[in-house]
């Protein structure tokens, strides 16, 4: 049994929920005092949701009174009762809230991020509010792959809270806003941040819409932002639009969703410049909608018969994009922000060194080198356009090999493939392979005349046999 | 909550860890169990650390005396091939060969004599030992409660608690925590580990903002 407790005062009147399988109890007062919460919650009780006037309500108390109770206060679900346009949007909230939160995994005292109660008044001298607290990330060590030159979340992350130190990257929380950009754009899904795990987001968008009598609209809203009650749309929190994916705005629809939205920060915009991330995204979501088909709906449709699950999982945007395009056969789509990508390599200036292969994150691309040659392939189901392949790649200026960040469905359907095969070169000696052909090749272009009789030496013979 | 009460609440949390670190005595367990109810009093629960700090404190007050002192000995003490889990900053920060533990211990020293403080005569821990380094915390707490009740300037006291935990406690408290935990030798241990743990991780934030606090308009 879950319970949802809600605040039965003004500024909108009580409301009568109906939230199955919870026991929903009315209080007075529970925006402002929620300390009565300890008498209002049996014992043992394992889902908490709180139904309350955000403008009104004291985040940091309702935290505090929920610890007090042995919840982990992360755990606990808030609806905002003034983002709701009546009972029948608030009852949905709740149960979608007790759906997101049932998929909590818990916290460990890394993993909160600790805001100053913005409550506190100089009024009452030196009187502070409760703090709240926030998830933050928390990088799982053996997932990372910095130590392969991975510095995606370094490089997106807005205040310079993650840093790359030693083939490690260094967390600062107290910089850290928890925005959760790092946390969709991790390659290998090494971020984790219990604020914003995906199955949970997912499970509470699926129930919002699997319960809704009506069409149903999913509108992605920041922490700080408060978006007006609209019937027909329900609100999903994350930590910061910034942080939404192509793959994340278009998996509503395939949970069900009739539309999708993102709003975000209020009319001051966005202090880390993360609404400009969101555009982009949304552009780049507008333009496939576009490409796809000119009604959303008819997609939704299209896509909803669907029953996977893990539409927000990490490195699922390629997934997402399969099962919306689904009917159409060819069609290919170019994006600024997706994490999916094509990899073309030019085979008249790849050397075939394998070094976009050795730091490849996600096994994308893959080299397989034996005796006679040099076989490099890429899958683009799992390649997350991070990017690290082009980066690292000693021919970049001659075009050896180029990213792009899109979608083909030709491509995607034959999955892995042969991208180049180069030949070695055999020693003359034990017949080991000495270094692919291309490469020799252009050691020799680069060394010019006065090649010949280094050239002679390291193209004839493996590494072990040149002393010989 | 008024950050007198914090600064309070902040010395006793320091005051109790660092005694659970101490060798153990009859006082310190008995200590432990009233703690709980005093932090309350103080707002614990507003804290994030406050279920760790709160399982540690039963876990002292539950423990026996002698099953204590065993697993003191056997952690903090003496072992085969050397002590589990070095209670002193110098092991963890430092390679005696190379003479670095006495630079160190002076270091250490001198830094607390500048905070106006000085090792007890009767102490029997060291200046670098986890329970003396949570005590120079506690005091630097107990300096901040003073100075909240005279209405007096805290900016610089408050400052000298971020130096002393950038400086020291953070630099190999939590690896030390990390340790005991793993030893798992008494439960009163292992909570106090993650008690430690989860406690520095929230200075660590909250440190910062009470001197952002402090040197901010009045």
């Amino acid at each position: 049994m879950s319970t949802v407790l809600v605040c039965a005062d003004d500024p909108s009147p009580a409301v009568t929920l109906e939230v199955p399988e919870a026991n929903v109890v009315a209080v007075d007062n529970l925006c402002t005092s929620p300390k009565q919460i300890a008498t209002k919650v049996p014992e043992g009780e394992a889902l908490l949701v709180l139904a309350v006037h955000r403008e009104v309500a004291d985040r940091g108390a309702i935290q505090s009174a929920a610890r007090q109770l042995g919840f982990d206060p992360l755990s606990v679900g808030i609806v905002d009762l003034s983002a709701t346009t009546g009972a029948a949007q608030a009852s949905l909230a709740c149960e979608a809230n007790l759906a997101r939160i049932s998929r909590f995994s818990g916290s460990v005292p890394q993993q909160v991020k600790l805001l100053p109660n913005q409550r506190k008044t100089r009024k009452a001298f030196l009187s502070l509010g409760a703090p709240v607290y926030v998830g933050a990330p928390m990088i799982d060590g053996p997932s990372c792959v910095a130590d392969q030159g991975c510095k995606l979340c370094v490089t997106e992350c807005p205040t310079d809270a993650l840093s790359s130190t030693g083939g490690a990257v260094a967390y600062d929380v107290t910089k850290c806003v928890a925005c959760g950009i790092c946390v969709t754009t991790c390659p290998t899904g090494a971020i984790e941040n219990p604020s914003v795990d995906p199955g949970a987001v997912e499970a509470e968008i699926q129930t919002a819409v699997n319960r809704s009598p009506d069409p149903l609209g999913i509108r992605f809203r920041c922490r700080d932002s408060v978006v007006a009650a609209e019937s027909g749309w329900y609100q999903v929190e994350v930590p910061c639009t910034g942080m939404l994916t192509v793959g994340w705005a278009f998996a509503p629809l395939l949970l069900g969703a009739a539309h999708v939205d993102a709003v975000p920060c209020g009319a001051g915009g966005c202090g880390l410049g993360n609404d400009e991330r969101l555009e982009k995204t949304m552009r780049d979501v507008a333009t496939a909608v576009e490409t796809i088909s000119t009604d959303a709906s008819d997609l939704a449709r299209s896509a909803s018969a669907s029953v996977h699950q893990g539409w927000l999982n990490h490195g699922s945007t390629g997934r997402v994009l399969s099962q919306v395009t689904g009917a159409h056969a060819v069609l290919s789509m170019t994006f600024d922000t997706a994490d999916v990508g094509m990899i073309n390599i030019d085979p008249s200036t790849c050397t075939a060194c394998e070094m976009c292969a050795q730091i490849c994150p996600t096994d994308a691309l893959r080299s397989a080198p034996n005796v006679t040659g040099v076989r490099i392939s890429f899958d683009p189901q799992i390649c997350v356009g991070c990017g690290q392949c082009v980066a690292t790649c000693p021919e970049l200026e001659h075009g050896a090999i180029e990213l792009k960040r899109g979608f083909d469905v030709s491509e995607w359907a034959a999955a892995r493939r042969e991208v180049r095969y180069e030949p070695t070169a055999a020693c003359e000696i034990c017949g080991e392979p000495v270094a692919p052909a291309a490469m020799l090749s252009r050691i020799k272009e680069m060394l010019g005349e006065e090649a010949t009789e280094t050239m002679a030496l390291v193209s004839r013979r493996c590494i072990n046999c040149r002393g010989r | 909550m008024t950050l007198e009460s914090l600064s309070r609440l902040r010395q006793g949390v320091y005051r109790l860890l660092g005694a659970g670190f101490s060798y153990p005595t009859a006082e310190i367990i008995s200590a432990a169990g009233g703690a709980t109810t005093l932090f309350e009093g103080l707002g614990v629960f507003d804290y994030a650390f406050a279920p760790d700090v709160a399982k540690a404190a039963a876990a002292l007050a539950n423990a026996k005396l002698d099953n204590l002192g065993v697993a003191y000995v056997s952690l903090f003490e003496a072992g085969v091939g050397g002590v589990a889990c070095s209670p002193h900053e110098t092991a963890h920060r430092s390679d005696a060969r190379t003479g670095e533990v006495p630079v160190l211990q002076a270091e250490l020293k001198r830094t607390v004599l500048r905070y106006g403080l000085r090792l007890a005569d009767s102490s029997e821990d060291l200046v670098d030992h986890v329970a003396t380094e949570l005590h120079v915390m506690a005091m630097l707490c107990h300096r901040q409660t003073q100075l909240h009740a005279a209405s007096a300037p805290v900016g610089r006291v408050v400052s000298s608690q971020l130096e002393f935990l950038n400086s020291h406690l953070l630099q190999w408290v939590p690896g030390f925590a990390r340790l005991v935990q793993a030893k798992k030798r008494h439960p009163a241990y292992t909570a106090l580990a993650e008690a430690v743990s989860a406690f520095l991780v929230h200075e660590r934030q909250l440190v910062p903002l009470l001197v952002t606090e402090a040197e901010g308009p009045p």
